[in-house]
């Protein structure tokens, strides 16, 4: 539950801008790939901050034995960064872990930010920038016990997304991305730009006025084939 | 003064809060009406009809034809392929375009001559300018997919131009170009709100050929958010799209 918990902060946390967003503020946690990146097993290397969370996570879950990571998965790499833009859409063997920093999160209540895919690829990605001050994230979701966490393989919308967490100090410093959809073109090349933090809710009928209505007429059989698939789930 | 037509299949409603006259209201309708005469693909005498049947050159396309041809192609690139007017049947459709361009021009020629307060709806792609009928901020609903009589969501677009797109909408019209056919993943509905209706409406297009990847495309490009549902009912939003649900 506790894992859960934090997989579900993880994941939230777990989506960012990685090259096309503007520079945020900087802060003192710059995720340069080198220093972010430690070996999952590494103990946190911080002492650890008063933790606020009501239910503090586990920490030092380890990854090899809970949850033990997919076997192609090496350890995060420390090769220098290849610069992003020269990686054509290529097929390139399946990821390393990437370091990616943790965006801002846009908590809203009822609604879950999902990450988008991570980079694709081969070595470490070289992130100048930090997108949000740790304080935001403290303030937001609380403070953590330091260590290393794995998250569950969860569905990112458009495929699955398993992350890893350092925290340190009680902060969440960086985010490995270590599964996300490369099998769709468009992922990968919307891999290669930008984590966009997606907000998701349960669409509901709102009340007012408007001048104007946007949206599809006409239904289809493919529409109500799609809804009727999703209904069936929903009942059994 | 609030009027609506049928005209290229679909609902046309203008709305001119500030008008004291029918003048520009016609104007506008008789231009949308020239559009369709020489772009629906259902008129056989129209011009896309003859191109299609291989009965005008390139050099005699109309200044219009090419404009939107030139159109299609950019946004075809834009978009890795996804968004293309050649059907899998070999012929030409341009009609993801020509609305949106239809759309742009109508409110350009609006804002040229004068008309600062509009709200053009055509078949749910909709280009507001100034102020409502009560000086407020113009107040665009999404509608529920799976509920036509509802709305999920009010946004502010101002001058923006808000475009929805499904892969259900008027008989499976979007392709995948990689498939030959409409994608089997697409949400329900996307709506995007782009710079201008013609950007709107074209990238709103792509992202649903793009399936369960168009939201995170359009959330790559700078100047669009968007809103899709899915299936199941869950709307997925874009980090800037909550800006637009209030009045800016």
């Amino acid at each position: 539950m506790q894992k859960a918990a934090l997989s579900l902060a993880v994941i939230a946390l777990s989506g960012g801008y990685v090259l096309l967003q503007p520079p945020q503020p900087a802060n003192e946690l710059v995720a340069d790939s080198a220093t972010l990146a430690p070996p999952a097993e590494a103990a946190p290397a911080v002492p650890q901050a008063k933790a606020a969370l009501t239910q503090p996570p586990q920490p030092a879950i380890a990854p090899a034995s809970s949850v033990p990571p997919p076997p192609e998965l090496p350890e995060t790499v420390s090769a220098p960064a290849r610069p992003i833009e020269d990686e054509e859409e290529q097929h390139i063997p399946m990821p390393r872990a990437v370091t990616v920093p943790f965006p801002a999160p846009r908590p809203k209540i009822l609604e879950v930010a999902v990450p988008a895919p991570a980079p694709r690829a081969t070595n470490t990605v070289k992130v100048t920038k930090a997108s949000a001050p740790a304080k935001v994230a403290a303030a937001t979701i609380g403070r953590f016990a330091d260590g290393t966490y794995l998250g569950p393989a969860a569905n990112a919308y458009y495929g699955l997304v398993q992350v890893r967490a350092h925290v340190s100090g009680g902060n969440l410093i960086s985010v490995e991305i270590l599964q996300y959809p490369s099998d769709r073109r468009t992922s990968v090349r919307i891999n290669r730009y930008a984590l966009p933090i997606l907000i998701r809710e349960a669409v509901a009928n709102q009340t007012g006025n408007v001048d104007g209505v946007s949206g599809a007429t006409l239904t289809s059989n493919a529409y109500r084939q799609s809804l009727a698939a999703a209904l069936s789930q929903a009942v059994s | 003064m609030r009027e609506t037509r049928i005209i290229m299949g679909m609902p046309v409603t203008i709305d001119l809060p500030r008008a004291r006259t029918s003048e520009s209201l016609e104007t506008i309708f008789c231009d949308f009406e020239a559009v369709d005469r020489r772009f629906s693909t259902y008129k056989p005498e129209s011009e896309i009809s003859a191109i299609n049947r291989g009965e005008i050159a390139r050099d005699h396309f109309s200044p219009q034809m090419l404009e939107v041809f030139a159109i299609a192609e950019s946004t075809r690139r834009e978009t890795d392929g996804y968004f293309d007017i050649a059907t899998p049947a070999g012929r030409l459709d341009p009609s993801g375009i020509v609305k949106g361009w239809a759309i742009r021009n109508a409110a350009e020629k609006l804002l040229a001559t004068g008309v600062a307060d509009f709200c053009l709806d055509v078949g749910g792609d909709i280009q507001c300018a100034g102020r409502n009928e009560s000086g407020e901020p113009w107040r665009i609903g999404i509608r529920n997919p799976f509920d036509p009589a509802g709305i999920v969501k009010i946004i502010y677009p101002a001058a923006h131009g808000v475009a929805t797109s499904g892969s259900y909408v008027r008989g499976d019209h979007i392709y995948d170009p990689s498939l030959g056919g409409p994608p089997a993943d697409a949400p329900v509905s996307i709506t995007v709100i782009g710079p201008d209706i013609l950007e709107a409406d074209r990238f709103a297009t792509a992202a649903v050929a793009m399936g369960n990847d168009g939201i995170a495309f359009i959330a790559t490009r700078a100047g669009f958010e968007a809103y899709a549902i899915d299936a199941a009912g869950i709307a997925t939003a874009t980090p800037g799209f909550s800006n637009y649900t209030r009045p800016q």
